[in-house]
């Protein structure tokens, strides 16, 4: 199967399978703008671009309090289009009431005015345009436009993270998704990103303790896992499998007990993903 | 409260389901379960495909007891165990949502099967069962999907029939003893006298702790590889 042909395949439904394409835009615009609502307010994200006969689902990660967990699963007999409608609908509600940034990256200053006077255009975005020759995520360091982005589109972001990461989507489908007098918002932002499992967030960082463990875990002889997307994926040759996510307390619990109990076989390998 | 049997409740299971909910002991609890699952199979057995393999799918709780008493009496040779740990939320004002986060699977397990019999020792929401069967369908594409449960709350047949497209819903084939109406705080009443979980003297389990019956299915499949 060719990459693109495994790409689409992934991308069917995220984790849990089951869905088409249109689904996974929807849902990845909708985790944006929740992730820079929450960003913006500086609030726990919220469920609060349910829309009408989908259902939310799949986990992404936990905090030290609670589970955050959000997919949006289609129901039997929905018509795509409907849910398009009430997703435009909410998003428009939401930027109209919250003031959240939709970016709307240009190639042109053309073409920004040209978008900046589109009737069709969310309301309360904003129209910025770059050079095509310069890499939006250069600019970032520009203190000048960095400035400029901070305080008129993304108010008072709590990390840089938080910027990094939609800067780093913009940036790439800056280059994905540009064609001579195409623009990108967010939208088509998000449906250029090769992994829409990905939760608005720089990829986990593997801490030295999980370097140490995992150096541990590659001895156990039939125990083989790999860390995705921030999930540590496991399968031990004898018909288990299983995942955890790296920002979880069980997996950090899992990593110190592997550094505390030393595992040599699968049975105690085992033992100690129970415990996780 | 309205409690309805099924055709198929005897007057011994009907004393089982009452002692599923006048429990007076973990263990009483825990033998009625593997009891009704001896019964469930028996009604079970006689629509899986003769000669084939098929798929027994299971919670880590009902493992042990109701799914251990299924695979008392249907036959070893032709049973291929699935067992899912889930992780399950209820959301104010939404549906339960529940995800898989480990999985045990039969290494015997054929490309394709014509039968999955998914086990739950009682069904509410459906929300387990959904999430389990949506996962094996990842897996395997049966001809028949039976779904059985020694107690079901009435219209949850339904309720799950609608979260699948028709093609897969007309599949489902529900085996129980008998339904009830009453459900209230996330319990169905009279059910199985309660929280499953706790009357069989789970609660405080580790979230993945592995079942006596999944360490033997392991096991044995470890020492056929071996």
């Amino acid at each position: 199967m060719g990459t693109r042909a495994a790409n689409r395949k992934q991308h069917l439904g995220g984790l849990a399978n089951f869905h088409g394409s249109t689904f996974e835009h929807l849902f990845a615009v909708w985790r944006v703008v929740r992730a820079v609502t929450a960003a913006c307010d500086g609030l726990e994200l919220e469920l609060s671009l349910q829309l009408p006969n989908c259902r939310v689902d799949d986990w992404v990660e936990d905090g030290p309090r609670r589970r955050d967990h959000f997919q949006l699963r289609r129901r039997r007999k929905t018509n795509w289009s409907t849910v398009a409608k009430a997703f435009e609908w909410q998003l428009a509600q939401r930027v109209a009431s919250k003031s959240v940034g939709v970016i709307l990256v240009v190639q042109s200053a053309v073409e920004a005015r040209r978008l900046a006077h589109s009737p069709g255009r969310v309301r309360g975005a904003r129209v910025d345009w770059f050079p095509s020759a310069t890499r939006p995520r250069e600019l970032l360091g520009e203190p000048r436009i960095r400035a400029d982005l901070v305080a008129s589109c993304i108010k008072e972001l709590p990390t840089r993270s938080d910027i990094e990461a939609i800067w780093a989507a913009i940036d790439f489908a800056w280059w994905n998704a540009r064609q001579p007098g195409a623009f990108v918002d967010v939208q088509r932002v998000i449906a250029a990103l090769q992994d829409q499992n990905l939760p608005l967030r720089f990829p986990w960082q593997p801490t030295a303790e999980w370097e140490q463990a995992e150096k541990l875990l590659r001895r156990v002889r039939g125990f083989s896992f790999s860390v995705r997307d921030g999930h540590f994926l496991y399968r031990d040759g004898a018909g288990t499998s299983g995942r955890l996510s790296c920002r979880t307390t069980s997996f950090r619990k899992f990593v110190r007990l592997v550094l505390k109990q030393r595992p040599s076989d699968l049975n105690a390998t085992r033992s100690i993903l129970e415990r996780a | 409260m309205t409690r309805t049997y099924s055709q198929h409740s005897t007057p011994q299971i009907r004393e089982l389901l009452g002692r599923l909910v006048d429990h007076s002991s973990v263990s009483s609890y825990r033998n009625a379960m593997r009891e009704l699952g001896g019964h469930l199979a028996s009604v079970v057995e006689t629509m899986l495909p003769a000669r084939k393999p098929f798929a027994v799918v299971t919670t880590p709780e009902d493992a042990d007891y109701l799914t251990h008493g299924m695979l008392q009496v249907l036959p070893r040779e032709r049973s291929r165990l699935v067992c899912y740990w889930t992780e399950r939320q209820r959301l104010e004002g939404h549906a339960d949502v529940a995800t898989v986060i480990q999985s045990f699977v039969d290494p015997a397990m054929p490309s394709a099967l014509e039968a999955v019999v998914i086990v739950k020792s009682v069904i509410a929401t459906g929300c387990i069962v959904r999430t389990h069967l949506e996962q094996f369908l990842t897996e395997a594409k049966p001809k028949r999907i039976v779904i059985a449960a020694p107690v079901m709350r009435r219209g949850a047949d339904r309720t799950l029939r609608a979260e699948f497209e028709k093609n897969i819903s007309d599949r489902f084939e529900f085996v129980s003893f008998a339904t009830d109406d009453h459900y209230e705080a996330g319990i169905l009443k009279p059910g199985v006298g309660g929280q499953v979980e706790s009357l069989l003297g789970l609660k405080g389990k580790p979230e993945r702790f592995a079942p006596a019956l999944i360490a033997e299915w392991r096991s044995a499949g470890e020492r056929v590889e071996a």
